[in-house]
């Protein structure tokens, strides 16, 4: 009894010391050293500071950074000037940084906000939310759970949890402000994208067509969290072509405002049953749509189709770019966005009619899905995913990431990988090789003006530069800066992790930084990839020398 | 205790310490009847790892892999001080009491990063070591409130 006693106490006393030597704490640690000092996303008008305040760097979403500091003559200098692990096991990055100051924000797959000093890279503090994860069984049935980053808007940074919530977090110290239900996970929606923050107003959607999620863009009030409108993109189940279980029309990524006019532009997800298309009738709109809502009420202005009735998810799933061109010899507003069905579609803003044909950007053959299997170019992960485009008004031209990757699909009515309403199979054929594109094409002519063949899938998208370059990342970890007008190949660095994101510029103290997020995109990384991790990577001129990748071809 | 009786249990102690391992490439798959294991669980930590592991929470449900691919896996989130660490459990086996899965980083796909080793003490209740890369070697016990998998 005595020995028991003993034994009782002395396992009590080490577990103690074990949870004891963890420290205590809660899971919102405070500021410490190199904290902020700044108290709201207007302190970035400091004239020494060139920061990446929203999602596209600016309100048109072009990723355009109008610094020169890193140019064509001297980018062959740039080296590593910091990298910051974002913690154990985490193996996807899909965030798209913001820069405010001095300071980096960015989320990692599992939903911490991180606030980065981007001089040393060192992490000034954690937000970590609690999230139930238990709904990525659903998400592909992959488990995979990936977040797109922050959005910022008077001293306040508001972020989507994978379980459906929009919270909104002290930009200062990352202590949480409010929370608001955005949608039941009992649906099966989730959360990937980064909310768009302007005017007192959060833009969000949800994700998960695939499951049969009814697709919604909704407004919330940033100071109080309290929804103001929300304008859905399919009918209910069972209205109209919505058939019971079936839906679609869901978002993956930010809108774009446009705040002359107050109009919210937003891409939208593929109708389900995905592959089955004799349950839903006609059009299915607004799938597979860009759309254009008044950003006050919610009230549609125009609608775009890019795959009408769509047998392949083919999702107008990238972010909309907005640009000024010359069209007919009239300055005109468009609108661009690149499609998983590998076409560019470059529109009117203001009535949403095609300037030109579309552009193909990746190999397209694809024929209606049967019971037996038939081969899909692009396949279901093809043309462009997620990848925003980059536009630059100087050579006014927009960069398209593109994915070539065929893939037989074959209509067996039933689910796919936990995906509810798939209603089929999908294969990469054995031994096809997984390979991208990188492509520019001219805003003013739709004509390409010219195009890499990648030597892997390009998913992370384009951010282009004052200094005359492109930068872009692909799935061997390779990130390249490319002469914007011609295309040349200037500089590449082996960041040895897959990129899922594009880089974002910024400068302080008269230092010009382009930082990478590297980890892997959720549907392209793989085992093959080797060592896998979620990390930020700053580049400057003098940094440290990193290997190169291969040499392209085309 | 006499010697012999010392010797004899140091043995027993050291053959219950390699029995786990020995098993992991063996045993039968799955982990038993559904009833028994499938459901959402309460994770109390007994010992933190490395990353210091503060809680969690483990989810297993039966995944669907292919259409008629069915097979048992878990979703297991282990909270530390400043991070959710969502990692996934695969090949599921049993032997006796004893129930084993790999752990999968970043989604089911991902790669292998580490193992987890139980016992099933009762129906709904775990007691287990995880080891992963990132977090070392955490124990703890894992306590079923739902049987259903979902939210």
């Amino acid at each position: 009894m005595k020995l028991k006693a003993l034994l009782l106490s002395f396992a009590v006393l080490a577990t103690a010391i074990a949870l004891a030597a963890c420290g205590g704490g809660s899971s919102t640690s405070a500021t410490t050293a190199g904290g902020s000092s700044e108290g709201s996303a207007t302190a970035a008008s400091a004239p020494e500071i060139e920061d990446w305040p929203v999602f596209g760097r600016d309100r048109d979403n072009t990723r355009f950074a109008t610094q020169d500091e890193i140019n064509t003559e001297n980018v062959g200098e740039l080296g590593e000037a910091w990298s910051t692990g974002l913690g154990p096991d985490q193996y996807l990055m899909e965030s798209f940084p913001l820069v405010i100051g001095e300071n980096v924000y960015v989320t990692t797959s599992t939903d911490e906000v991180m606030q980065i000093n981007g001089k040393t890279g060192h992490i000034n503090w954690t937000y970590t939310p609690e999230v139930d994860f238990s709904q990525s069984t659903g998400v592909g049935g992959y488990g995979i759970t990936v977040n797109r980053g922050v959005a910022a808007e008077g001293g306040r940074l508001f972020v989507l949890t994978f379980d459906n919530k929009l919270q909104a977090i002290s930009q200062k110290t990352g202590e949480r402000l409010w929370s608001s239900q955005v949608e039941d996970p009992a649906t099966g929606a989730y959360e990937s994208m980064a909310p768009t923050a302007y005017d007192g107003k959060v833009y969000v959607g949800v994700s998960g067509s695939e499951d049969g999620v009814r697709g919604k863009i909704a407004a919330y009030d940033a100071k109080t969290g309290k929804e103001l409108w929300t304008f859905y993109t399919v009918p209910k189940q069972g209205e109209k072509w919505v058939p019971k279980g079936g839906g679609g029309g869901t978002i993956y990524m930010p809108p774009t405002v446009d705040v002359e006019t107050n109009t919210v532009y937003v891409g939208t997800g593929n109708p389900a049953p995905v592959l089955v298309g004799d349950k839903r009738p006609g059009k299915n709109l607004y799938t597979d749509s860009i759309i254009a809502l008044d950003a006050n009420t919610g009230k549609m202005k125009w609608y775009h189709q890019e795959e009408a009735h769509d047998l392949w998810d083919y999702d107008a799933e990238s972010p909309v770019v907005l640009f000024d061109a010359e069209i007919n010899g009239e300055m005109k507003r468009g609108v661009a966005e690149a499609g998983k069905n590998g076409l560019l579609f470059l529109l009117d803003a203001e009535t949403g009619e095609d300037f030109f044909p579309p552009v193909a950007f990746v190999k397209r053959h694809h024929t209606p899905p049967t019971t037996k299997p038939t081969l899909e170019c692009p396949g279901p992960v093809g043309g462009s995913q997620y990848s925003p485009l980059a536009y630059s008004p100087e050579t006014q031209a927009v960069y398209v990431s593109g994915i070539n990757l065929c893939m037989y699909l074959k209509v067996t009515y039933e689910n796919h990988n936990g995906e509810k309403q798939f209603a089929g199979d999908r294969v990469v054929p054995k031994d096809t090789p997984k390979t991208g594109t990188f492509t520019a094409v001219g805003t003013n002519t739709g004509k390409v003006i010219w195009k890499h063949a990648m030597p892997t899938p390009m998913d992370g998208g384009a951010t282009a530069s004052a200094g005359g370059l492109v930068f872009t990342g692909d799935q061997a970890g390779i990130l390249y800066a490319f002469d914007a007008k011609t295309g040349e190949d200037l500089w590449q660095g082996d960041l040895k992790l897959a990129f899922g994101t594009a880089p974002v510029i910024y400068s302080i103290d008269g230092t010009e930084y382009v930082l990478a997020t590297v980890g892997g995109a959720a549907l392209t990384a793989s085992e093959e990839l080797g060592e896998i991790g979620a990390r930020v990577i700053a580049f400057k001129l003098g940094g440290k020398k990193l290997p190169t990748g291969p040499e392209l071809k085309g | 205790m006499r010697r012999p009786t010392v010797i004899f249990t140091v043995l027993v102690l050291l053959l219950m310490l390699t029995a786990l391992p020995a098993f992991a490439g063996g045993g039968k798959e799955g982990w038993g009847a559904n009833g028994s294991f499938i459901g959402r669980y309460h994770v109390k930590v007994l010992s933190g790892g490395s990353a210091c592991v503060r809680g969690g929470e483990l989810t297993m449900f039966i995944q669907e892999e292919f259409p008629g691919s069915e097979e048992p896996a878990g979703i297991l989130k282990l909270r530390t001080k400043t991070n959710n660490d969502v990692v996934y459990l695969k090949e599921l086996k049993r032997r006796g009491n004893a129930r084993t899965a790999i752990v999968k980083g970043g989604s089911f796909l991902g790669p292998t990063i580490g193992n987890f080793k139980g016992t099933m003490v009762k129906a709904g209740k775990i007691k287990a070591t995880i080891s992963t890369r990132g977090l070392g070697t955490v124990k703890a016990v894992f306590t079923r409130y739902s049987k259903k998998p979902t939210p």
